[in-house]
C-alpha cells in the first residue's frame, strides 16, 4: 500500500508541476482576442499583447518606407476602425480588403496598434478549396 | 463513369452496413456463416470504394469539369501527376481516400482472418467496419455545406481551377497522404482492443496480433508529420518547419498519444499490467485521429489556414462521443478482466520509467490541447477570448520534452522490477558523467565567446546537451556491449556483429535506434529555435548586409520561366571573410491561374552547421529589395534525426511477422 501512495504521489505532483507550467505559460504568453470593435469599446486596462482579427479598411494602407507598413483594419460591419503599424516585409498575399490577424501592443490614445506579426488569412478563394497543409 | 462512381459509393454503404451486422450477429450467436458473410460485406466494400476512387481518378484524367470536385481541384495546364494527386487536394475527396484506406485495412485483416483462425481478428473487424461504414456516409455527400466527391458542377466550363500551388510540390503530394495513412491504419490497434474487450478477454493477444499496425501507424504520422515541416520550411518561407499551429498539433497529439503507447503495452506485455491504461491509450490515439479533423473543419478554432467549413466537424465530433461512449461502456462491463495480478514493484524499475515517460508524452498532449482549446475554453468560461500561440507551447513543452529525453535513456536499460545499486552504476556513471562534462564545456564555451543567451535557455541549453549526450551514451554502450559479446562468440568484425545484433533483436534495436534520431532532434531544436537570427533588411543594388557572419549583397533583380511558373527575385552574393561563396536567388513565383497570389520561393544555403535562409519580398518603388533574412543553426540535424527515427521505425516494423510467425506456428527455436 506504501509503494501505491507513492506513485500516487508521484503522479500528483507531475499533475501539479504540469498545471503550474501551463498557468504560468498562459499568464505570461496569452494574448486577449479582440475584432476591432470590441477592442475600442473595451476600457480595461490591458497588459501584454493583444491579437486582432479583422479586415484591411480599402484604402487605408500606407508605405511608410524603412519597412514599416501602416493600415487599418475594422471588423465585419466596419463599427469601428483601428491602426496598426507593423516594421518587417508585407505578406504576398496581403491585401485590402481581405482578413488579417494582428499581434502586439495596443496604444488606446492613438488607437493604434504596434504589430509584431501580421498574418493574412487566405482569401476566399481558397477557402472552398481545403487542404491539410501546415503552415502560416 | 461518373454513374458508376456514384452507385459504388452507395452500395458500398450497404455493405459496410451489411458487414457490422453479420459479423456482430455472428460473433454472438457462433454462427460461422454469418461471420463469413460479413467478411464478404468487407471485401465488396474495398472493390466498391475501389470502384469509386477510380471513377474519380479517372475523372480527373479527362478533364471532366461537370464534376464540382475536379473542377474545384485541376486544371487543363496542371501536370499528370498533380491531377491524380487531386483526389485527396480537397474535402470530398479526402473522404474517399480515407474510406478507401480503411478498407484496405479491412481487406488485409479479412485476409489474416482467413490466414490465421484467430477469431479476435473477427471481432476486431466490427468496429472497424463501423468506422468504414461512418466514413462510407460521409462519402455520399449528405453532410451540409461540402458537396460530395461525385456531385456535379451545374455550369458548363471549359478549364478548371487549377489546385493551390503551393501544394503542387512533392513533399505536399506524400504529405497528406501519410498522415491519413497513419491515421486510418491507427484504427486497427483501437479495433482490436475494442474487438479484445468485445470477446469477453482481458488478454494481451490483441496486442501482439496489432503490434506491426501500431509501429506503421506511428511511422507514417511521423513520416507525415516530418514532410510538413520539410514543406512549410522549403515553401512557405517563414525560415521555420513547425510553429504549433492548430492544424500541426493535430497531427502531433496521436502521434505523441501512440508513442507513449508503444511504450507502456511492453509493461503489458511483460508484466500483464497497466491494461487499462494501455486501452485507454489506444482509444485516446484513436479519437485524436478524427479530432483533429473536427477542429480544424469545424471552423470552432481560428487557424490562420483557410480550411472550408461545413457541418463535417459535428459530424466528427458525433462520431468521436459515440465512439468513446460504446468503449467507455465496454470497459465498464468487463473492468474485472481488466484488472492485472501483478503490482509495481519498485520505484526504481523499468516499469515505472515506462510510467513517468508515458506520464509525460500524455501530459505533453494534454498541454498542447490545452493550448489548442484555449481560446474557446477561455471565451465560454471568462467571456474573454486569450489565444495562445508558439510562446506558449514552447514555454510548456520545452521542460517536459527535456525530462521526456532524459527518461529515454533511463527506460532503455533500467532493470524490470528492481532496480539495483549496481544495476545503476553499471548503467548510469558513465553516460551521466560524459554528459555533465559535455554539458559544461558547450555551455563554458558559449558563455566564453560572448553569445547572448538568457539564464533559462542557459539552463535547458545545458540539460539539452546533458540528456542527449546521456542518452546517446546509454544507447551506444548497449549496441557496444551487444556487437561485443557477438563478436567473441562468433569472431565477427564490428560491423557484421553490429548488423547480426540488430537483425537478432529489431524491436529492441530499432527502438534504440529510433532514440538516437531524437536526440538529434532535441538537438537541431535547440539550435534552430533556440539560437536562430533574424534580420529584415532594405538594400540598394550593390548594398550589402551581414548576419552571423556571413556578408549578403543584392546584385541584380532576375525573372526566370521555370515551366509553368514565372520566378521574380534578386540574385545576392554570399561571402564570409571577405571571399566569396555562392549566391543565392531568393524569388516569388507566379502561377498563370486567375487571382492567384505569388508564392515565396525561399533561397537556402543548407549546411550541417546551419542554414543561411532568404526569403524574397519584393521591391520598393527606388529600386531597393526587401529580404527577410534567417540563420537557422543547427536544423539539418532535425531532419538527419528524423531520417534516422524513421530507419529505426522501420527496422522495428520488420520485427513484427518475424515474432508472428514464432507465436503463431509455435517453433520459437529462432529466438
Amino acid at each position: 500500500m506504501q509503494r501505491q501512495f507513492r506513485f500516487l504521489v508521484a503522479g500528483l505532483f507531475m499533475l501539479v508541476a504540469i498545471g503550474v507550467l501551463v498557468a504560468v505559460g498562459i499568464r505570461s504568453t496569452g494574448m486577449r482576442h479582440f475584432t476591432p470593435d470590441q477592442l475600442v469599446a473595451y476600457d480595461e486596462p490591458i497588459h501584454g499583447g493583444i491579437q486582432v482579427d479583422g479586415f484591411v479598411v480599402v484604402g487605408s494602407t500606407i508605405e511608410m518606407g524603412n519597412l514599416k507598413l501602416r493600415f487599418q483594419v475594422t471588423d465585419q460591419e466596419q463599427n469601428a476602425k483601428v491602426s496598426v503599424i507593423y516594421t518587417g516585409i508585407k505578406p504576398d498575399s496581403f491585401k485590402e480588403g481581405e482578413g488579417v490577424v494582428v499581434e502586439g501592443t495596443y496604444d488606446r490614445a492613438k488607437r493604434e496598434i504596434q504589430a509584431t506579426k501580421l498574418m493574412t488569412k487566405c482569401p476566399s478563394k481558397y477557402e472552398a478549396e481545403p487542404s491539410d497543409e501546415q503552415g502560416k | 463513369m461518373t454513374e458508376l462512381g456514384r452507385i459504388s459509393i452507395v452500395l458500398s454503404v450497404v455493405s459496410c452496413l451489411w458487414a457490422v451486422l453479420a459479423l456482430s450477429i455472428g460473433l454472438k450467436q457462433r454462427h460461422d456463416r454469418f461471420i463469413r458473410s460479413g467478411r464478404h460485406g468487407i471485401i465488396a466494400a474495398f472493390v466498391l470504394s475501389s470502384l469509386a476512387v477510380i471513377a474519380l481518378e479517372y475523372a480527373f484524367l479527362v478533364h471532366d469539369y461537370s464534376l464540382r470536385y475536379v473542377w474545384e481541384h485541376s486544371s487543363q495546364q496542371q501536370p499528370l501527376v498533380y491531377r491524380v494527386t487531386a483526389l485527396w487536394g480537397g474535402m470530398a475527396g479526402s473522404l474517399l481516400f480515407w474510406f478507401w484506406l480503411l478498407c484496405i485495412c479491412g481487406l488485409i485483416l479479412v485476409w489474416q482472418a482467413y490466414r490465421q483462425r484467430e477469431r479476435l481478428i473477427d471481432f476486431a473487424l466490427v468496429p472497424l467496419a463501423i468506422t468504414q461504414l461512418f466514413f462510407a456516409i460521409l462519402t455520399t455527400g449528405i453532410v451540409r455545406g461540402m458537396s460530395g466527391p461525385f456531385e456535379e458542377l451545374m455550369r458548363t466550363v471549359t478549364d478548371g481551377r487549377g489546385m493551390n500551388p503551393l501544394l503542387q510540390t512533392p513533399s505536399m503530394v506524400l504529405h497528406p497522404p501519410t498522415l491519413y495513412i497513419g491515421f486510418v491504419s491507427m484504427t486497427v490497434p483501437f479495433a482490436f482492443a475494442v474487438g479484445s474487450l468485445a470477446s469477453g478477454g482481458g488478454g494481451s493477444r490483441w496486442i501482439s496480433l496489432s503490434r506491426r499496425w501500431t509501429i506503421f501507424a506511428w511511422l507514417s504520422l511521423a513520416v507525415g508529420i516530418i514532410l510538413g515541416g520539410g514543406w512549410a520550411y522549403g515553401e512557405l518561407g517563414w525560415g521555420g518547419y513547425w510553429a504549433w499551429d492548430p492544424v500541426e498539433n493535430a497531427s502531433l497529439m496521436p502521434w505523441l498519444l501512440s508513442t507513449a503507447f508503444l511504450h507502456s503495452v511492453m509493461v503489458q506485455e511483460r508484466r500483464n499490467m497497466l491494461k487499462i491504461w494501455n486501452l485507454l491509450l489506444i482509444v485516446l490515439a484513436f479519437e485524436f485521429t478524427l479530432f483533429g479533423t473536427f477542429i480544424t473543419r469545424s471552423g470552432i478554432i481560428s487557424s490562420v489556414h483557410a480550411f472550408g467549413q461545413s457541418d463535417i466537424g459535428h459530424y466528427f465530433l458525433g462520431f468521436i462521443v459515440l465512439s468513446g461512449a460504446g468503449v467507455a461502456a465496454l470497459m465498464i462491463l468487463r473492468w474485472d478482466q481488466l484488472q492485472s495480478p501483478n503490482r509495481l514493484d519498485s520505484f526504481l524499475s523499468r516499469e515505472s520509467a515506462f510510467l513517468l515517460n508515458n506520464w509525460l508524452l500524455v501530459g505533453m498532449t494534454a498541454t498542447t490541447l490545452w493550448g489548442t482549446m484555449y481560446p474557446i475554453l477561455s471565451e465560454a468560461v471568462t467571456g474573454d477570448k486569450i489565444s495562445v500561440s508558439e510562446p506558449f507551447f514552447n514555454k510548456v513543452n520545452v521542460p517536459l520534452g527535456l525530462a521526456m529525453l532524459i527518461m529515454t535513456g533511463i527506460g532503455s536499460v533500467i532493470s524490470w522490477k528492481k532496480a539495483t545499486a549496481s544495476n545503476f552504476r553499471r548503467a548510469f556513471l558513465w553516460p551521466t558523467i560524459l554528459g555533465l562534462v559535455g554539458a559544461v564545456i558547450s555551455v563554458g564555451l558559449f558563455s566564453y565567446t560572448g553569445y547572448p543567451i538568457a539564464t533559462l535557455s542557459m539552463f535547458y541549453t545545458f540539460l539539452c546537451i546533458f540528456a542527449a549526450i546521456f542518452v546517446l551514451a546509454i544507447t551506444l554502450i548497449e549496441f557496444h556491449r551487444g556487437a561485443w559479446l557477438r563478436m567473441k562468440r562468433d569472431g565477427s568484425n564490428p560491423i557484421t556483429a553490429t548488423i547480426t545484433l540488430i537483425s537478432r533483436n529489431k524491436r529492441r534495436y530499432g527502438g534504440y535506434i529510433v532514440h538516437i534520431g531524437i536526440v538529434f532532434i532535441f538537438i537541431g531544436i535547440l539550435g534552430s529555435k533556440g539560437y536562430q537570427r533574424s534580420i529584415v533588411r532594405k538594400l540598394a543594388p550593390g548594398e550589402s548586409t551581414s548576419i552571423a557572419g556571413f556578408d549578403i549583397r543584392f546584385d541584380k533583380q532576375f525573372t526566370q520561366q521555370k515551366s509553368h511558373v514565372l520566378l521574380e527575385g534578386v540574385e545576392l552574393a554570399v561571402s564570409k571573410e571577405g571571399k566569396q561563396i555562392g549566391t543565392m536567388r531568393p524569388a516569388r513565383g507566379h502561377y498563370n491561374l486567375p487571382d492567384q497570389q505569388p508564392t515565396t520561393e525561399a533561397a537556402m544555403r543548407r549546411r550541417l552547421r546551419g542554414d543561411l535562409y532568404v526569403a524574397y519580398g519584393g521591391m520598393e518603388e527606388d529600386g531597393q529589395t526587401r529580404l527577410q533574412i534567417y540563420y537557422n543553426p543547427l536544423v539539418s540535424f532535425v531532419w538527419i534525426g528524423s531520417f534516422i527515427m524513421l530507419f529505426g521505425g522501420v527496422v522495428c516494423l520488420a520485427q513484427g511477422s518475424y515474432q508472428r510467425k514464432d507465436f503463431g506456428s509455435g517453433n520459437s527455436g529462432k529466438a
